[in-house]
Formats: C-alpha cells, structure tokens, sequence
C-alpha cells in the first residue's frame, strides 16, 4: 500500500512525539525572599544607596544571612511556619535595627516537575530608627519566578 | 539508558513495518481474490499506548479498549474507555518533592471520516480524520510534600485524597490497515485540548488519565490500535 510507506515515516514523527521525549522543567530554588533595596534618605528622588559591613539575621537564629557584606538590595527569606519574619539588620556592632515582616501566605502548586511553593502576601513592614528612616512596600506579592523588588528601604 | 530507549524505539519501529510486509504480501493477491462488497461492522480491540507509554513511565500503568462502528460509508463512530493508575515512584517523589498518587477513568466518543480512496477489490483499508470529545475522572492525593527552606526550615504537608474531572476535545488523524481477515491495525495521532477542568484544590494532577500531562492545556498523544471486526452486514 502506498501510504503504508508514509505511515513508516510518520513512525518516526510521532517517535519524536512520544512521552520519553518530554523535557523536564528546571525549578527555581529560594522563591520566597523578600527583595528589599537600599535607597539614600536625604534624597527627595529614590536615589539607590550602598551599604557597607551589612549583617542580617533572623530573630532568634544561630546562622547569618549576610555577614559583613557590601550591599545596594537584601534578600531576607520568609518564615513558612509564622505569618511574621522579623530580621536584625546592622552595620556595626552598636548600630543595628529591627525589621519585622508580616505577611499572609498561600499554598500553590507550580507545575508537576516542580510541586508546591507558597506565595506571600506583604501586609506591613515595622521597624526600629537606628539607621533606617523609613519602609515602603513597593511590590507586595512575594511569587514563585518573580524578581521585582518588594521593599524600598531608606536609610541615613 | 540511551541504549534501552533505542532499542525501544527500534521495536516500536518494527510494530508499524511488519504489518506493512504482511499487507504487502496481500496486496499482490488483490488480483486474484473474488469481489466482494465492503463490509460493515462492529470493532473491538485494545489501545496499546498505554503498554507503550510504561516503557517510557515506570510509574504509570494505562489500558484502554476501542471501538469502531461503521454507520454509513465513510463515517464512522469511535469509543474508548480505558484506566491509569500513577504512583510516584521514592526515586521520582524525592526528585519532585512530593509524592503522588493517582486512579482514574476515561471515556471518549466521537466521529471520524474515512477519507482513503478505495480503488482495489477487498481493501478494507482507512485514513481517518476525526473530532473526539473526552471525559476523565480521577482520585488522587498527594501523600506528603516539602518546600524547602533553606533558612527557617523546610514546611512539610500532604493532600488527601479527592475527586477531580477532566473534559476535552481531540483531533484525529491516521490511517488504519486490515492485516487479516476482519483483523486490524491502526494508529492515529491526536491533537488534545483541555476545555474544562474541576480542581477544587491546589493540587494538580500529574496526568490526566487519556489526555496526558496535566500541567498542559494542549496534549499531543499517540494510540495503537489492534481490533478485531465482528461484521453485521457484508
């Protein structure tokens, strides 16, 4: 017959077609920090700012986050088990200032080859004055794939 | 592992070849066999994309069963139904951080036109174009999952077991040879798309039992028909 001959080679199309083919999805990993910049206080434009020997810690933790770093943005990661992170930023030994997080969260589901992430919801940022003069929530939604800065911290 | 997958797609190969040998043997007795009428009937066989597929997905075990009926010259009915069961194995569960369970059942119906022009005596033979719409429905949980935390912990959770259902329609097309007396095989591919979804939970289902992926609107699938005709009218 001869679309038999075509269906051979057909064969081959839908070979390329099969389930062995499908590609797996490359997951991303630490999706759920709060992404905050630095931003100079005195300037009456948002004016990006760098700070040097940054250390962050979460509330209560033995490790560090940054440790003595130079920095113009922070990545500070959310607790999944509280609906509050709170974080001590400093740069000194003396001069520091305490970040408190709230947020909501909610369980989605990314994609089969990836399973399940949270996605949160920034309510409020609190803070103490060493150092920082104030917090805005620029971007409230913390998301699984999502890059755009969170928080604008101004800082003296 | 490579080797295992071309010797796979080297079998696979010769499933569609060696029935093309056969016919060809029989095509040259076309000559000589006594006219006869085209037969209408009744099919039923089985699909064995499913059989296939657990070459490919350990995890996953698929069968279903497929019928033909002829209505009228040209036009013809197509049903199947079929299962698939899908466990994640502890290898793929610790990859995906979570574990997956899943049993469903599908149905699809729909028409297909036989567009092949007959021009021998006893061929038998179609090329098929069809429109299908498919329904599944399907249990299934997930027996624990992790989000990883680097820093405050990993969250650990699990989703119990509930029902979800699947509706879409599918496009057809392939051909389907008589390889003997009132036995055939055919094999089409179909273009999927999902028109309705019920998921009242976060949980997506990893495959949805005869339209395939679940993360995907769009499927393309394969089936591999063997049937065997009960004739009514001749």
């Amino acid at each position: 017959m001869k679309f038999l001959s075509g269906l051979s080679a057909l064969c081959l199309i839908v070979l390329l077609l099969s389930p062995g083919c499908e590609g797996e999805e490359a997951c991303l990993s630490n999706q759920h920090a709060v992404q905050a910049r630095l931003y100079s206080a005195w300037s009456s434009s948002d004016k990006d700012s760098v700070l040097e020997n940054v250390s962050l810690i979460g509330m209560d933790m033995d490790d560090s986050i940054y440790r003595e770093q130079k920095l113009s943005e922070l990545f500070m990661p959310l607790n999944f088990d509280n609906d509050t992170s709170v974080f001590v930023l400093g740069v000194s030994e003396t001069l520091k200032d305490t970040l408190s997080v709230v947020y909501s969260k909610e369980l989605d589901f990314i994609s089969r080859d990836c399973g399940y992430i949270f996605t949160f919801e920034l309510d409020t940022i609190l803070h103490s004055r060493s150092f920082i003069d104030s917090v805005s929530i620029a971007y409230p939604t913390v998301k699984y794939g999502e890059s755009t800065a969170n928080i604008k911290l101004y800082i003296y | 592992m490579v080797n295992q997958q071309q010797i796979l797609n080297f079998i696979f190969i010769s499933f569609f070849l060696f029935p093309g040998l056969v016919l060809g043997q029989s095509s040259k007795k076309a000559d000589d066999l006594i006219e006869k009428q085209q037969v209408q009937g009744i099919t039923l066989g089985i699909n064995l994309e499913g059989p296939i597929g657990r070459f490919f997905d350990t995890d996953r075990s698929a069968f279903s069963a497929v019928t033909h009926i002829n209505l009228s010259p040209g036009w013809f009915f197509r049903g199947e139904a079929g299962f698939e069961n899908l466990v994640f194995s502890d290898e793929n569960s610790e990859e995906r951080n979570f574990r997956y369970e899943s049993n469903g059942s599908f149905v699809k119906a729909g028409l297909l036109y036989d567009f092949f022009s007959v021009d021998e005596v006893g061929n038998n033979d179609n090329i098929f174009v069809g429109l299908n719409y498919g329904f599944a429905f399907q249990e299934h949980r997930s027996g624990g999952y992790t989000i990883e935390n680097d820093y405050w912990g990993d969250f650990h959770g699990s989703e119990s077991a509930y029902l979800m259902n699947t509706h879409w329609l599918e496009v057809s097309a392939g051909p389907r040879t008589e390889l003997f007396k009132n036995f055939y095989m055919g094999w089409t591919v179909n273009l999927k798309v999902k028109i309705l979804q019920d998921n009242a939970r976060e949980l997506q289902p990893y495959s949805v039992p005869g339209f395939g992926n679940g993360d995907n609107t769009v499927n393309v699938g394969f089936s591999y028909v063997l049937e065997y005709m009960i004739p009514w009218k001749k």
